[in-house]
């Protein structure tokens, strides 16, 4: 699993290097996610450009890792391309997520940077 | 005995007829990782169909949710047993039925398919239970059915149906 993290406009960015986060991965991402984000800054934004397709394991996964940043902390969606956008809105976690056209856009809304 | 994603693949694209031309026919030791080798064949199985983005993301997502679920809850994890997948066109759209081997669906049919939300406690958000609410969203006319201790799952894909909305 390929992903990488770094800090930029007060938000800790993490990016995913792989075109598909499923099933067979799913546990390997969250995994990833904690170790990733065990950093001080209150704000995560996921880019997912890369990625061409999630399924539900790789949704709840997502899930799991907004819910593992703990109280107080935020985890930001941006990137997602037509299949994972699929996904999100059809689950309804657009209501869950902050989701954003790519990190540019995520990092310029200011109003949530922290 | 099969053992990955390629088995009697054929790859061109037959006529569309109502009872649906074959496109491929696959079986595989139904793991997580051959789940996405079976996939990805199959996408490119399609391409001759010209899919649009919409509906390739459907076929897509619903071949991942149900064969998923036969690795997940119809073999034990240690012995995953085989899976066959057969892909057929039509003029109703694609026709996809999974066979399986393992335990039958729980209370003999498919789930309901309901948002995990809506049976979750207040202000939590489920991490699991979206796959049958995917499956039942996009797919149509499914027939769920187990015999000689076999699960058939078939059902079926609308193609085009999005095309007016883009215009």
């Amino acid at each position: 699993m390929q992903m990488s993290a770094s800090e930029a406009g007060g938000a800790l960015v993490v990016s995913v290097a792989e075109n598909r986060i499923d099933a067979a991965v799913a546990v390997r991402f969250k995994d990833m996610m904690r170790e990733l984000t065990d950093h001080p800054a209150e704000r995560v934004v996921l880019d997912l450009t890369q990625v061409e397709f999630l399924d539900s394991s790789g949704l709840g996964a997502v899930v799991g890792s907004m819910k593992q940043l703990g109280r107080g902390r935020i985890l930001d969606l941006a990137g997602l391309t037509p299949t994972v956008d699929t996904v999100f809105r059809m689950t309804r976690m657009d209501s869950v997520f902050r989701i954003y056209g790519d990190v540019d856009h995520a990092l310029q809304d200011i109003a949530h940077a922290s | 005995m099969p053992h990955d994603a390629a088995m009697n693949h054929v790859s061109a694209a037959p006529p569309a007829t109502a009872a649906g031309g074959v496109l491929s026919r696959t079986a595989f030791r139904a793991t997580f990782e051959n789940v996405r080798l079976a996939i990805e064949k199959a996408m490119s199985t399609l391409q001759p169909l010209d899919l649009s983005v919409e509906d390739a993301s459907s076929v897509e997502i619903v071949l991942a949710e149900a064969l998923n679920n036969v690795v997940e809850h119809a073999y034990p994890p240690d012995h995953p047993g085989d899976v066959k997948l057969v892909l057929r066109h039509g003029r109703a759209g694609l026709l996809i039925e999974i066979r399986d081997r393992g335990c039958p669906m729980p209370k003999g049919r498919t789930p309901d398919g309901e948002h995990p939300a809506e049976t979750a406690p207040k202000n939590s958000t489920p991490e699991g239970g979206y796959g049958w609410f995917l499956i039942k969203q996009l797919a149509r006319d499914m027939v769920y059915d187990r015999e000689n201790g076999e699960n058939f799952l078939i059902f079926r894909m609308p193609l085009g149906e999005g095309e007016n909305r883009e215009i």
